[in-house]
């Protein structure tokens, strides 16, 4: 008999990959990354938005066809399969599953459509001559196609931040700054 | 004097920024899920270590360090050791391949340190030797030998019935205010000019009460071998937590190294360390605190599972190692604080268990004036009879169990009746004997002068002496050995026992004192 654990690894691999080819299906590549940056943003507000989590995840606080209205109003701008997929999971009482749907999807993204999604932090537009090098650069490294996810951050000062594959590098000003005024400090 | 220009300053920036590397690394990252109550749960990080050294990245880039703890299949618990304000749910966290460590050395001698060895005395920044990893697996069999050296704590009552030798796990348990921080303390400033570093690990105390100790420290000059670790009641349960370990671990560092910084070994001696754990029974409050916060499941009394692994390990650190090396030692006297004398309640049993004897401290004996209140009946030390000065065993040998029949004697008497002559004789020394083991705070006693008092009670020099009056006959008796019988103690210090010579000569030299004491009555 399945574990309860494996009877919710099994929920969020479905959730995950309903989402992957629904996504792909509807705009191909593109619109699966897109997908994943909305869910990351998503999971990002509802970690620090305390009143919507609970709503979404506390059994008594709303009725589930309250708690799907409820996602639909609050994520109106979201892919309409990533929208669905939200609303039946809070409806099913799954909502606190997300984070797992998350990493889950990112990984079955890779898997199905071969590819990494290398998040790429600067401070000015990339190039077309810089992101060339990026990708040749990564895909060499990572073995897999790579779709860039280009980011603008003026706090980072200068250089580039890279992640992927929950891996940074960081090779930003800001960071340099930051070490060596600990050196200073330390020294 | 040298001059400061601006060109000095740059050199010396310079040569600052010369250590500065700008190489980049891959760091395996995650962010936070949620924090609150000192624990962050973080998402990612699917390659943390156990105990590994986590930097919390603040939205201002505040770095707070953090440690892992729970290593789930989708999400790390850990604990912050630092400004726990400034992590918000998202922040980004790193790992950083290293496990929590603290640093070490000469230049921690004298300061007063948190838990992560960051001073707290503003005596500015501390130049460490090293450092050692706070969580430490204990030395095996084969790298350790029995305790063979005794470490006196200047305490007649301790030193003679109840001896702690160099690497001993000695318990000191009892209620609160029976003088169990008292007897640590006085065994620190014992340590003076033996040769001994000590670590007074202070954990949940009031700031001020430590404040206090190390006055008390400084006065009587034993911070100049002494470091204090703090983590008082106003720190996170977290660092409540580390506290211990983080002084074991600074007291490890000169265990396993010699005076050259280099690994100890038999031509490289190993240093003689006393630490001191005030006290454990909060630490488990802030273990159970964390572990509660943790969601780990509660056991008994509300502590994790693991409490008792957390206390063993922590004591099994209390180490006297082989010649090989180095012949290091690092004595263990940790103090748990009882409720109403209950110690059949989870922590004390455990760490009963754990360690090589205790020192059972009675609230009654402390208001009747028998301090320190040390209730010999059940005290012991498995260990440290083998370490024990050859005259101290001598004169003490029957000390415990005399002791011991004059209680039961005296118990029994108090349903009045008339008494024969030897048991009169026997509760009349029993009283004295009792008596001379009284002892001021601060007025530790060299072993050799405890030897030459129980010697005095043993032989019957008391007996005639009014009770009231021991106390001082003693003190005047150890005074008037140095000034006039030098020659004896000298011969005492040499050859460490009692031979048929110096015992005659102590008997003639107790006896002409006694002569000329004036009885207070």
């Amino acid at each position: 008999m399945p574990t309860k654990r494996e009877l919710a690894r099994e929920t969020v691999a479905t959730y995950a990959s309903f989402l992957v080819d629904g996504a792909n299906e509807a705009g191909g590549q593109q619109c699966a990354v897109d997908v994943r940056n909305q869910l990351a943003n998503i999971l990002r507000i509802s970690r620090s938005n305390l009143d919507l989590a609970t709503a979404l995840t506390e059994e008594s606080a709303y009725t589930p066809e309250q708690k799907g209205e409820i996602v639909r109003n609050v994520f109106v701008d979201a892919n309409p399969v990533l929208k669905e997929v939200l609303a039946v999971m809070a409806e099913r009482g799954d909502y606190a599953l997300l984070s797992r749907v998350w990493a889950s999807y990112t990984e079955q993204l890779e898997k199905k459509l071969n590819v990494t999604v290398v998040d790429v932090t600067t401070v000015v537009p990339l190039d077309d001559a810089l992101r060339e090098q990026i990708i040749n650069k990564t895909k060499a490294d990572l073995g897999t196609d790579v779709v860039l996810n280009e980011k603008i951050d003026k706090s980072i000062i200068g250089g580039i931040v890279m992640s992927a594959n929950g891996r940074r590098i960081d090779a930003s000003v800001a960071s340099q700054l930051e070490h060596a005024r600990n050196v200073l400090k330390e020294s | 004097m040298t001059e400061i220009t601006a060109q000095s300053i740059d050199e010396l920036l310079r040569k600052q920024l010369d250590s500065l590397s700008t190489s980049v690394e891959s760091r395996e990252t995650g962010s936070v899920i949620q924090v609150g109550d000192g624990i962050a749960r973080v998402d990612g990080l699917k390659n943390a270590m156990a105990g590994e050294l986590l930097e919390f990245v603040g939205k201002d880039g505040t770095v707070v360090y953090g440690m892992a703890q729970n290593l789930e299949e989708d999400e790390v618990g850990a604990v912050l050791l630092g400004d726990v304000t400034a992590i918000k749910e998202n922040d980004h966290v790193r790992t950083t391949g290293r496990l929590v460590e603290v640093p070490s050395g000469r230049g921690m001698l004298g300061r007063v340190v948190n838990p992560l060895g960051i001073p707290i005395d503003g005596k500015g920044p501390i130049k460490a030797e090293g450092s050692r990893p706070v969580e430490f697996k204990a030395p095996g069999v084969i790298y350790r030998k029995p305790v063979d050296e005794p470490m006196q704590t200047g305490i007649l009552a301790v030193d003679a019935m109840i001896p702690i030798g160099r690497g001993q796990r000695e318990l000191i348990i009892g209620d609160r205010q029976t003088g169990k921080t008292a007897i640590a303390i006085d065994a620190i400033m014992n340590q003076k000019g033996k040769d001994m570093i000590c670590i007074y690990v202070a954990v949940g105390q009031k700031a001020s009460t430590v404040a206090g100790v190390v006055e008390m420290l400084e006065n009587y000059g034993a911070m100049d071998y002494t470091i204090v670790v703090n983590a008082s009641a106003s720190d996170s349960a977290p660092l409540q937590y580390i506290a211990p370990m983080a002084g074991a671990a600074i007291g490890e560092y000169f265990v396993y190294t010699g005076e050259n910084g280099e690994k100890a070994g038999p031509d490289n001696p190993g240093r003689a360390v006393l630490i001191v754990y005030d006290d454990l029974s909060k630490q488990a409050v802030a273990y159970r605190q964390m572990s509660l916060t943790l969601r780990r499941p509660p056991g008994r009394e509300a502590y994790p599972g693991d409490i008792f692994y957390l206390h063993s390990r922590l004591l099994e650190r209390a180490v006297k190692m082989s010649d090989e090396m180095g012949g290091g030692s690092m004595t263990a006297l940790p103090i748990i604080e009882t409720q109403a004398g209950d110690v059949s309640a989870y922590i004390p049993t455990n760490v009963i268990s754990i360690t090589d004897g205790q020192i059972y401290l009675q609230t009654d004996l402390f208001f009747q004036g028998q301090r320190p209140a040390v209730d010999v009946g059940i005290s012991v030390s498995r260990v440290g009879g083998s370490a024990q000065v050859k005259a101290m065993k001598q004169v003490a040998g029957t000390l415990k169990l005399d002791l011991a029949a004059y209680r039961e004697l005296k118990a029994f008497t108090q349903f009045g009746s008339d008494l024969d002559k030897a048991t009169q004789d026997q509760l009349n020394r029993g009283a004295h004997m009792t008596e001379l083991l009284i002892q001021k705070r601060y007025s530790m006693m060299p072993v050799m002068d405890q030897v030459v008092a129980i010697y005095s009670g043993g032989h019957g020099f008391l007996d005639s002496i009014p009770v009231e009056d021991v106390v001082r006959f003693r003190t005047e008796l150890i005074d008037y050995m140095h000034a006039s019988k030098p020659e004896v103690m000298a011969a005492l210090e040499k050859e460490r026992k009692l031979t048929g010579d110096i015992e005659k000569d102590l008997d003639a030299a107790i006896e002409a004192f006694k002569n000329q004491f004036a009885t207070s009555a």
